[in-house]
């Protein structure tokens, strides 16, 4: 589904942050990235998401056969690929759920499908909630306005699971979570899962990965995979460090 | 246009105003009266809007809150020019002060100027102003979840406009306006 190639990338100022970075997700797969703090774990999510602060300088993403580097933002987005943000933004004024309405119809407009209609969004949105245990007072406020850190995750969650994309990458959607709101937004992750869909976790803790269980466990290290391995290399990392 | 209001004790007054580049000055006389003063100006090619405000608390437990934004483009040119004054023996003085502009060319300009004149200790008030251009991360957000750049930029340049009856309402219940226009649901 996602194949990454010798990814060089670079700040405005020539900083390389990627240093030939590979990785390939299949289909139904959850990956877990780690990696300390600087390595480039944000950077990787931002750059494929294509954030213009950052400039490709070498290799390809390939995303269902589609070269992912020549698409706009809100083209990646649409081709199913989503982004949890580690630090959501707050919109003042633009009200929650006229925002998901906005995207869902964005969505459907990009992919030639029908608009969806107002029962069944309302539906949707109201069954993810529930799902999240978001109180439905959030559905009015404004875009992550005021929100906890832990809201703003559910909040991203939400987004994800109404948009449902085939890959997402989880920007540290754990850190700041207490333990149960980190079980509502594991619960929120394995709900979207199955054959077709993948979900990238970028992670400093195992905590996590016991909920949402990784089959593959990647880290990065100065811009680059420096080791891969299965569910027990977090365990490995967690209680012996990155030093590898 | 040029407006001069005076409130007696406890009389409140708000104001709404789209567009509408006026000057307006208001007399707290009585305790316990408030002021509420709202505009948005959307403006664009050679336009050059100014805008007074001058509020003058003459009496104790008296407030006042101040909210203007500017969205401007082309060669607009804005002006804003808001006084708060309090006078001597006037305690417990509430007021702010808020003027927010976003520039969508690089030759719009904006000058700013919520002033405070303040002649009584005991009294609360702030005043404060920003400008900039449509914030890069928040088009990215908008953008990510699938929207063109035309369509997060018009979603944000609305979100910026509806703050003013959303976020920016000081008092806790709505007030029957002295003059009134709606804020478009979409701004051009």
């Amino acid at each position: 589904m996602l194949n990454i190639k010798d990814l060089h990338a670079t700040l405005a100022d020539g900083t390389e942050i990627l240093k030939g970075l590979n990785l390939s997700v299949g289909k139904g797969e959850i990956h877990a990235i780690m990696g300390p703090n600087g390595a480039g774990k944000s950077t990787l999510s931002k750059v494929i998401a294509g954030h213009p602060s950052y400039r490709v300088t070498k290799g390809s993403v390939v995303f269902h056969g589609k070269n992912l580097l020549s698409l706009s933002v809100a083209e990646r987005a649409n081709l199913g690929f989503f982004i949890g943000f580690q630090y959501p933004l707050e919109i003042p004024g633009l009200g929650n759920e006229e925002f998901l309405r906005a995207t869902i119809d964005a969505k459907h407009k990009a992919l030639n499908l029908p608009k969806m209609n107002e029962s069944e969004f309302s539906e949707k949105m109201k069954k993810t909630m529930q799902l999240l245990e978001m109180d439905s007072r959030y559905k009015e406020r404004g875009l992550n306005e005021g929100f906890s850190g832990g809201e703003k995750k559910r909040n991203e969650i939400l987004q994800m699971a109404m948009l449902e994309p085939s890959l997402a990458f989880l920007d540290e959607t754990d850190s700041g979570l207490d333990i149960d709101a980190l079980r509502i937004v594991a619960n929120g992750i394995n709900k979207l899962m199955n054959a077709e869909r993948s979900v990238v976790l970028i992670t400093h803790y195992q905590r996590l990965l016991d909920y949402a269980k990784p089959q593959f466990v990647h880290v990065i290290i100065d811009g680059k995979i420096a080791k891969s391995g299965g569910a027990g290399l977090a365990l490995e990392l967690e209680e012996k460090g990155y030093e590898l | 246009m040029s407006y001069d209001f005076s409130l007696k004790e406890n009389e409140y007054l708000s104001i709404l105003s789209f567009n509408s580049p006026s000057n307006i000055s208001v007399e707290l006389c009585g305790e316990g009266a408030v002021f509420e003063y709202r505009s948005l100006l959307v403006f664009g090619e050679n336009e050059k809007p100014e805008q007074k405000v001058h509020v003058i608390h003459k009496a104790p437990n008296t407030k006042s809150f101040l909210f203007a934004k500017h969205i401007l483009s082309d060669n607009a040119k804005a002006e804003f020019n808001g006084v708060v004054e309090v006078c001597e023996y006037c305690k417990d003085i509430e007021s702010r002060q808020l003027v927010n502009s976003i520039l969508l060319s690089p030759n719009a300009k904006v000058i700013s100027k919520p002033e405070l004149k303040i002649y009584c200790d005991e009294v609360q008030c702030s005043h404060g102003s920003t400008c900039g251009a449509l914030d890069e991360d928040a088009l990215f957000y908008l953008q990510s979840r699938g929207m063109g750049l035309a369509q997060a930029e018009k979603l944000l340049l609305n979100a910026f406009a509806a703050e003013l009856h959303t976020s920016f309402s000081a008092l806790p219940m709505p007030l029957p306006f002295m003059a009134t226009s709606r804020i478009p649901s979409s701004v051009k």
